[in-house]
């Protein structure tokens, strides 16, 4: 009884997360702060973050499911720590991506953004971690469920091409536009500077986004055999 | 006492006040008094490391100060001219040191707080809210280095049958290197079954589960959490007072600085050091003790 009590109290609160606090911190807190543009909009991913780690809380997770997406987190977060001495590398989205595209695109968001905040642990926690669990997060969102739908087949070529896109065009300007913020650029923020900027985080972003396509290219296709074999060895479901 | 042995919300609370306090407060002195706590407290958590680190923090703030006046020319007052005649004001300097400092004092009081909230405290943080997240959060935490562990072990196998990744060609050492991650991922997503059974049979999916921890919210948390919020409601009213208002642009305005405003510097400095006069005070108190023992 106070189980089924706490689930609906824990549906309220994810309901009232996306519909109440949202459109309050924008008009309230835009205000108080004089304009700052850094804590309005963390607050707003940190809530829509909540958001989601509430409802993965609330579908009650079998040990084994949550054990096998810790394991992609770890690897994710592993791969990124790893090429940290190359600038602007990080295969991390590609196994986002991939765990995504096996597990759906709820266990994508988690894996992005827990693989985030945990390669942080070596690569340095500071204003940008809520705003790349969030970027992570929905690269892993957004490509689970493209294939969610099945409007792709499922193939190297197709997710190399989709994870690039995903990093070069939603990924890359997310970050970019996290770095406006907590910067004294903020002060004279306009569309004009960030296009600016975008343009000069071109190359960057090309990196990342390259770096992610080859990750997927090479290793796509013997992690799906891995995980389908996990997968029917022991009655995982998708 | 060392600050990280008090209760993990604890932490948190001063950690995130005392760092919105640095962000927000942009008048001079309570930056001077921000940068200073900071440098004080890091030094005395991290010892001649700190020192390093802060000072080549300064290094770089000069730097900043060097590009920020280069590029913005707001404010009446012009000291010189440079190079390609644009005026250098003494607004937009003063800002440029200013703002120099509030990041300098930020990422000092992020390497306390890296120092004092460890890992574990993330977890037992958020388990009292998502309990299911936090255990995750866990199991991720420790699959990381015994993921690095695994490569060792897989490394020096490979490498004793030929096929380590010094040995060969660079493509043949490429392959190597990629068989070596095949049986890594392997290995690791193998090895799942395990834990999860493990889990299982301690009693992971039954009903009344309780989460252990080893902290608990005692008096000392307790009267420390009232002095907190005594400053807090200190800084409050220093904003009502519009004490920590600043104007840079076009011209530098603030209020008068009265006798009433001492006593918020004077509070902004017991909420920025009290957990420095509290380690420093255990640890005196301790030797104190200590010597009558050998006595």
């Amino acid at each position: 009884m106070q189980t089924k009590r706490m689930r609906i109290f824990k549906k309220i609160i994810i309901l009232a997360l996306i519909f109440i606090a949202m459109p309050v911190t924008i008009i309230t807190v835009y205000q108080v702060t004089n304009n700052n543009f850094y804590i309005t909009s963390t607050l707003l991913l940190i809530f829509a973050t909540l958001a989601f780690f509430l409802s993965f809380e609330e579908r009650k997770p079998q040990p084994r499911e949550i054990v096998v997406l810790a394991v992609m987190c770890a690897i994710a977060a592993v791969s990124r720590i790893v090429f940290q001495p190359i600038p602007f590398v990080s295969p991390l989205v590609g196994f986002v991506i991939i765990t995504a595209v096996t597990f759906g695109p709820q266990a994508g968001f988690m894996c992005g953004a827990l693989s985030a905040i945990i390669s942080n642990f070596s690569c340095g926690q500071g204003p940008w971690t809520p705003w790349q669990m969030f970027a992570f997060g929905l690269a892993g969102l957004i490509v689970g469920a493209i294939y969610k739908i099945k409007t792709i087949p499922k193939n190297k070529v197709s997710l190399t091409i989709i994870g690039f896109l995903a990093v070069q065009f939603i990924v890359g300007p997310l970050l970019d536009l996290s770095s406006i913020f907590y910067t004294p650029m903020a002060d004279s923020f306009t569309l004009k500077a960030y296009v600016v900027l975008l343009s000069s985080g071109f190359i960057v972003n090309l990196i990342h986004a390259s770096s992610v396509a080859i990750t997927i290219y090479f290793l796509s296709d013997p992690m799906f055999d891995k995980l389908d074999r996990i997968k029917t060895k022991y009655g995982l479901m998708g | 006492m060392r600050f990280d042995s008090y209760h993990p919300t604890i932490n948190l609370i001063f950690f995130s006040v005392v760092i919105t306090a640095t962000i927000f407060f942009q008048h001079p002195v309570f930056v001077a008094i921000s940068y200073i706590c900071s440098f004080i407290y890091s030094v005395k958590l991290n010892k001649s490391k700190a020192v390093i680190f802060n000072v080549v923090i300064l290094f770089f703030i000069s730097f900043f100060v060097y590009y920020y006046v280069s590029f913005n020319h707001f404010g009446v007052t012009t000291l010189k001219k440079n190079i390609i005649d644009n005026s250098i004001t003494l607004e937009s300097l003063v800002y440029a040191i200013i703002l120099g400092f509030i990041i300098a004092s930020v990422v000092m009081w992020l390497s306390c707080l890296h120092a004092v909230f460890s890992k574990d405290k993330i977890v037992y943080v958020f388990g009292r809210i998502l309990p299911k997240l936090s255990l995750f959060i866990s199991i991720i935490l420790r699959t990381v280095p015994r993921i690095k562990e695994r490569y060792c072990k897989i490394h020096i196998a490979q490498q004793a049958i030929g096929k380590g990744i010094n040995h060969g060609n660079i493509l043949r050492r490429l392959k190597n290197l990629f068989r070596i991650i095949s049986i890594l991922i392997t290995w690791s997503i193998e090895d799942f079954v395990q834990v999860s059974d493990s889990m299982k049979c301690r009693g992971y999916t039954l009903k009344g589960r309780s989460c252990f921890s080893i902290y608990r919210f005692d008096n000392r948390d307790r009267s420390f959490i009232t002095t907190m919020f005594l400053s807090i409601t200190m800084l409050i009213m220093a904003t009502m007072f519009d004490q920590i208002d600043i104007l840079y642009n076009p011209r530098i305005v603030f209020n008068k600085i009265t006798y009433v405003s001492y006593f918020f510097y004077i509070s902004y400095i017991l909420i920025a050091l009290l957990p420095f006069f509290l380690q420093t005070l255990g640890e005196i108190k301790f030797n104190k003790l200590s010597r009558n023992i050998k006595n």
